[in-house]
């Protein structure tokens, strides 16, 4: 079932969807990823680009066939330009030490070839032999990808049926909800389990498995251009490693170059959301907008908190691009006033939008809006309440589905008096120096 | 795509809908006819007792508004009356449809020149009634404009102040009794 199941999403696959589990297993295989493209306008020619143990540099390109032959002529038109820059254009990253020589040029795709395009391939290598040319032009075709993936999933994917009903369940999802996470949680929980410390090489494998996972999951919710359900799929699986690395107390260095990979996935789907948003302007309406008139306040939240986030994100890694930053700004502040908590699940959100605005000295915005946020949480968890706000160990599913009453609510339990985020809110207030504001609050 | 949301609207979009089913049957006084899915086909057939058939294809009935980005931040007062003004429009097509439908068949009276009394009776006497376990009769739907309804209201009551009326009403019921009992009787339970 398992090669079934990847066969059926290599062939499906976009170049994304299959470069995160592919640099994950080229570092399974021993090479370092130096740079992984964002498939951003700036193209380098070189989707991936890697060093192995003897200071090598090898270069890929990444291709989606669909599971189709490549022909003579796409590989004239489409490949054979592009391999002059692979081969002949000298990598350049600040991770890569100048004297450094590509030794394989990679053209990885998820199809085959036929013979007269490698034959094509097998000529160019040979002039590039003749003219004394280090590097070589080598390709990764669809069943050696689906080897190279299947490979660890054997060991370390799910094997028990309830585990197997729990990852197709994820495969087969309409990629257009919110990822049901606590299922994601549960599969790469199983699959990075072990009895004994792991050795370097089950590290790997497992570290390799669990990304293949997660890329299987996400690819629904990719073809759906669902950003946020791409980022959380990331950010379940960069938990997970983490949580692996403490628990086997693996260096912080053996997971760095995963992690690295990782968050960056992370960032590139947050970057998606914000792209689109912006391109969206003041449409933000999904689904069915008569429904969806009840939910766009709740949207904007989610918006708010993660164009918050991006801003904040941006900045630390220094990926600062002016224009683009005031038309976010812009559009974070046009959300506020038209925001709503649909419960304590939703705190992080605003949370990321006050960190913003204490970083751009923005206080009075960061202090208003945390008052109303303790405000809004007393008031709807107070005794007589018929609108309460639910903990935040339920999703914006559930505490929606309690607000309308709406079939299959999961929702059973009584908030009244209660509240997880109010205390932290209340240390946070305090530690702003807005403890007098805090007294006024109470009475 | 931005933070869908997607099983919540989803449910939220079902109940509008059955809010607009609800509300347009109630607008073409049509809840009481029986509603039945069809699975399969795309024909509906009635066989009548008499050997008369009636097929139709089926018909489309749709609704459609705008909605504005002004109106979507008054959430509640857009659904009330988005629910309004499509129910309205189907409650209109519906109804035009079934009067369009029933002017077909054979069982038509016409009540000009007629006293009300005796056109109702007529109505009734070319109406399938049924009974319920204790005998007494499962009354029709009668379906009239508000004008006549008025004139109708107080019929029943007449009736039985009435004897002429009320033995004319009776007899009817009697008539329609044993004919509920004749096709009780020849009802195939088994084939």
């Amino acid at each position: 079932m398992i090669e079934r199941v990847l066969e059926n999403w290599l062939t499906n696959a976009s170049e994304r969807s299959y470069q995160v589990p592919f640099c994950q297993a080229l570092t399974g295989m021993g090479q370092k990823v130096i740079h992984s493209t964002r498939h951003c306008a700036m193209e380098m020619g070189k989707d991936i680009i890697a060093q192995d143990d003897d200071g090598y540099i090898h270069v890929y390109q990444l291709k989606s066939l669909k599971g189709r032959k490549l022909t003579q002529s796409e590989y004239r038109s489409d490949i054979a330009p592009q391999l002059n820059s692979l081969i002949l254009g000298k990598p350049i990253h600040p991770s890569i030490p100048e004297n450094s020589k590509v030794k394989f040029a990679y053209i990885v795709m998820s199809g085959d070839i036929n013979e007269e395009a490698s034959r094509e391939i097998d000529d160019l290598n040979r002039t590039l032999e003749q003219s004394n040319i280090l590097t070589r032009v080598k390709t990764i075709t669809f069943g050696e990808l689906i080897s190279l993936f299947s490979k660890n999933l054997h060991k370390f994917g799910p094997r028990e049926p309830i585990h197997s009903k729990l990852f197709l369940e994820l495969f087969l999802s309409n990629g257009k909800d919110f990822l049901p996470k606590e299922k994601l949680f549960s599969l790469l929980e199983v699959g990075m389990a072990c009895d004994v410390p792991p050795t370097k090489t089950q590290t790997n494998e497992i570290i390799s498995s669990a990304a293949l996972i997660c890329s299987l999951t996400a690819s629904n919710y990719q073809m759906e251009s669902n950003w946020f359900a791409e980022f959380e799929c990331w950010g379940v699986y960069t938990i997970c490693l983490m949580q692996f690395s403490q628990k086997w107390e693996l260096s912080s260095k053996s997971i760095q170059t995963e992690l690295d990979i990782a968050l960056k996935s992370m960032y590139m789907s947050l970057e998606g959301l914000i792209d689109e948003c912006l391109e969206r302007e003041e449409n933000i309406t999904e689904g069915n907008a008569l429904a969806d008139s009840l939910l766009a306040t709740y949207r904007r939240s989610h918006l708010l908190g993660l164009a918050s986030l991006y801003l904040l994100w941006s900045e630390t890694i220094g990926n600062i691009q002016q224009e683009k930053t005031l038309k976010i700004m812009s559009f974070i502040h046009s959300q506020i006033g038209k925001i709503a908590i649909w419960g304590e699940s939703c705190v992080p959100f605003i949370f990321s939008y006050i960190l913003y605005c204490r970083r751009s000295n923005e206080e009075t915005s960061a202090n208003k809006i945390i008052k109303e946020l303790i405000t809004t949480i007393i008031h709807r968890n107070s005794k007589g309440s018929n609108f309460p706000c639910p903990s935040p160990y339920y999703s914006a599913t559930d505490c929606i589905s309690l607000q309308f009453s709406l079939p299959d609510s999961e929702v059973r339990e009584d908030f009244t008096n209660s509240s997880y985020t109010l205390y932290p809110l209340i240390l946070l207030m305090t530690q702003f120096g807005l403890r007098n504001e805090l007294v006024l609050s109470e009475t | 795509m931005l933070p869908h949301f997607y099983s919540a609207n989803q449910k939220l979009r079902e109940r509008i809908e059955e809010s607009i089913r609800l509300r347009s049957q109630e607008k073409s006084g049509a809840f009481n006819i029986p509603a039945k899915i069809l699975f399969e086909g795309d024909q509906f057939g009635v066989i009548r007792d008499n050997g008369d058939e009636d097929i139709s294809p089926l018909k489309k009935l749709e609704g459609s508004t705008v909605i504005t980005k002004e109106d979507m931040s008054n959430n509640k007062k857009i659904i009330g009356e988005t629910i309004d003004e499509i129910a309205e429009q189907f409650a209109k097509q519906q109804s035009s449809m079934i009067l369009s439908e029933l002017s077909k068949t054979p069982n038509q009276i016409d009540g000009k020149d007629k006293p009300l009394v005796d056109a109702i009776l007529e109505a009734l006497e070319v109406m399938l009634i049924d009974f319920d376990e204790n005998g007494s009769a499962i009354m029709p739907t009668l379906v009239m404009n508000p004008v006549l309804f008025e004139k109708a209201k107080d019929i029943f009551v007449l009736a039985d102040k009435d004897p002429k009326i009320k033995n004319k009403f009776d007899s009817l019921m009697e008539r329609k009794k044993r004919e509920w009992n004749d096709r009780e009787s020849t009802r195939k339970l088994v084939d």
